[in-house]
């Protein structure tokens, strides 16, 4: 990837550009045809992606990522001038007139050429148009502001005595906590009642294993349930014992 | 200045950062650490309990879907990820290299990935994958692998050098890490911008995450909490996340830049583990691979000076010493253990150590201390794999009966029979001219 003139460097842009401009302006309006069909398939839907968030987030996704292209293609005009590459020169020290002589091979080169386009640029672009296609992923590390409110679902079993929930959930694996309510979530939005029966059948399967293992010191599994508990943040989270109220959001008891 | 000349400059730049000469003990103790870490995390967590989930809760995600990866029956996932992790330990002692980090990267590619395919897609595993298939394209097994112990202890091993010379092969890969790296902060930031603007770091949206983790999750300390309690603090904290996550960038240009900001993001990882509960697995095994391996161990070195330095006395004229020799040369990374060639070097040998007796240095690999106490034999094996950290996982274990007797014999039975095992100048106990 040795530049050797500015004009690839010109064409390269404009391409991108060109191809930037068709997908920002395309896909919503292909989107709006068949919201529903169109946005599974690229991949929106189940992760908490309408149609009216995409049409907020979308065009803010744009100004961003064209607000870096700027400030990226900014300053490689400045480091295109004799005092921005002095600045950087004396910043990152001299360059070593060596290296033009040490590049890998013209295999080697390939390869390293095939590792910037098959993971460095994915992620590139998973990370500037908010784009999930693990492993490339724009994770935004609780990019959205906490309201003061904490709602969060929990699995409990359905006893004679009451609600139980046990524990870590350290039966139910290889579930853990939140992948186990994120999978709830999504087949409770998706209205499937088979499919969440089958969930609640395994869960409880799982639930019985375990109950045996511990010898039967676990209470009696009348049903299983999915519940919102939902709090008002106090300080030092004083309240989190109770839960300012509670939602059934799925019971399946044992027929 | 003309269009081609400016962006010559920048090319070369390009490529500086790409390709200036690295060393291979950095790669390879970036290889060690990285695939022995992801090792440990994962090694305890069996893959087959997937197969048992319900059809219901499968929602493959799109990489799974488009290639049409299926949920593979219990008994595979199991040789599956036995194989995984068993080229995860290849990976990390370096042995077969060249293989076991592509299987390890494609393997894990499923591995990893199946997980996501139940609903939730945790983030926290994205850069190992990735990086497990840049550690398959590179030659991280060059250095600080059994590989190269094998190629040097080698009959042919005496035409290789002992010090690899400096290569671009041994930074690129390193770089794609720190790219990798920065990509995930700076993109978390941009999320930040893009989702809330500056009320992230303005608003109580810092006080209100730190308070929700101790209704959802089990911080280990009630460290949050306490933040959570001063709205200074809570502003101070958001902010300095923001500026932390948006400036490493700048940890693409020199050394000083992203040890700050690599070392200030690892221990934000901590805090965050600290008064969140939540455990950033996956880039703790990222970190190490930007650690200049190279660099630490010559500053280990430096500290410990001639401290606990033994020299090993061995028979320049004897092909398995040489190679033991050479072998030991390359693994002793902190340079504890000075050669000394008894037959080329015997002058300076008696000079240093009057009292040795020249046969029996011949006969005995002898180990001296720094008070010139000897030890010979099996004795002397063991005094060297304390200078050795390769081998201190072992060294408890040559204390321990019938360990030391068993290796007495053994010694001087490979001894003793080594004539007729590759010495190239035969010595039959008379004093070598």
């Amino acid at each position: 990837m040795i530049v050797r003139a500015g004009r690839l460097w010109v064409a390269l842009g404009a391409v991108v550009a060109v191809l930037w401009l068709g997908v920002f302006l395309a896909v919503p309006g292909w989107i709006a045809r068949d919201p529903e069909r169109n946005m599974a398939a690229l991949g929106l839907v189940g992760r908490r992606m309408t149609y009216p968030a995409f049409q907020h987030y979308w065009p803010r996704y744009h100004l961003v990522a064209l607000a870096l292209v700027l400030v990226v293609g900014g300053a490689l005009l400045v480091l295109s001038t004799m005092r921005g590459q002095r600045f950087l020169n004396s910043l990152l020290g001299p360059l070593d007139d060596r290296i033009a002589f040490r590049m890998p091979g013209s295999g080697r080169s390939r390869v390293v050429t095939a590792v910037w386009l098959t993971i460095l640029l994915p992620q590139l672009l998973a990370v500037v148009s908010g784009f999930e296609a693990w492993p490339f992923s724009p994770y935004g590390m609780y990019s959205a502001v906490q309201a003061p409110v904490v709602s969060v679902p929990r699995l409990a079993v359905m006893t004679d005595t009451g609600l139980v929930t046990v524990g870590d959930l350290d039966w139910l694996r290889p579930f853990d906590t939140s992948r186990l309510d994120v999978a709830l979530n999504r087949l409770i939005r998706q209205g499937d009642q088979v499919a969440l029966q089958q969930a609640a059948q395994f869960a409880l399967g799982r639930y019985e294993r375990a109950r045996a293992r511990a010898g039967g010191t676990w209470p009696q599994a009348r049903g299983i349930g999915v519940y919102r508990d939902t709090w008002l943040l106090q300080p030092g989270a004083s309240n989190r014992l109770t839960p300012d109220s509670t939602a059934v959001i799925f019971e399946a008891p044992i027929q | 200045m003309t269009d081609s000349g400016r962006f010559e400059w920048v090319g070369r730049r390009w490529n500086h950062f790409w390709f200036e000469p690295g060393g291979a003990s950095t790669l390879g103790g970036a290889r060690i650490a990285f695939f022995l870490l992801v090792f440990l995390f994962y090694v305890g967590r069996p893959l087959a309990p997937w197969a048992d989930v319900p059809a219901a809760f499968w929602m493959p995600t799109l990489l799974f879907r488009l290639l049409h990866i299926p949920l593979l029956p219990g008994w595979v996932l199991t040789a599956v990820d036995v194989s995984w992790k068993a080229a995860l330990a290849l990976s990390a002692i370096g042995l077969f290299t060249r293989y076991s980090t592509i299987v390890a990267a494609v393997l894990g590619f499923y591995v990893l990935g199946l997980p996501h395919n139940f609903g939730k897609v945790h983030h926290s595993d994205t850069l190992v994958v990735l990086l497990m298939f840049v550690f398959a394209a590179s030659r991280g097994g060059d250095a600080c692998s059994l590989d190269r112990l094998r190629r040097l202890a080698s009959l042919d091993g005496k035409k290789l050098p002992v010090l690899l010379p400096l290569d671009p092969e041994y930074t690129w890969p390193r770089r794609v890490a720190l790219c990798l790296l920065v990509l995930a902060f700076a993109g978390a930031a941009l999320s930040k911008l893009r989702n809330s603007g500056l009320a992230w770091a303005l608003s109580d949206n810092m006080r209100n995450t730190l308070l929700v983790h101790y209704y959802d999750h089990r911080p280990p300390t009630s460290l949050g909490l306490l933040v959570a309690s001063s709205p200074t603090l809570t502003h101070l904290l958001a902010a300095g996340s923001l500026a932390m996550e948006m400036g490493v960038v700048l940890a693409l240009f020199g050394p000083r830049l992203r040890a700050f900001f690599v070392t200030g993001l690892g221990f934000m990882q901590i805090g965050i583990w600290l008064m969140m509960g939540v455990l950033f697995l996956g880039y703790a095994s990222v970190y190490p691979v930007l650690v200049p391996w190279a660099e630490v161990a010559a500053a280990v070195r430096r500290w410990l000076g001639a401290r606990g330095r033994v020299v090993m006395l061995f028979d320049g004229s004897c092909g398995i010493c040489t190679r033991t020799m050479r072998v030991l040369r390359a693994v002793d990374v902190l340079g504890r253990i000075e050669f000394l060639d008894v037959i080329g070097q015997w002058p300076v040998i008696a000079a240093r150590y009057p009292r040795l007796d020249r046969l029996q240095c011949l006969a005995d690999m002898h180990v001296l201390a720094s008070d010139s106490s000897a030890a010979t034999g099996f004795l002397a094996y063991r005094r060297l794999a304390w200078r050795v950290p390769l081998a201190w996982l072992i060294v408890p274990f040559l204390y321990v009966p019938p360990v030391p007797q068993f290796g007495r014999i053994i010694y001087r039975k490979v001894a003793d029979d080594r004539m007729s095992h590759g010495c190239e100048l035969p010595w039959a106990g008379t004093e070598p001219s």
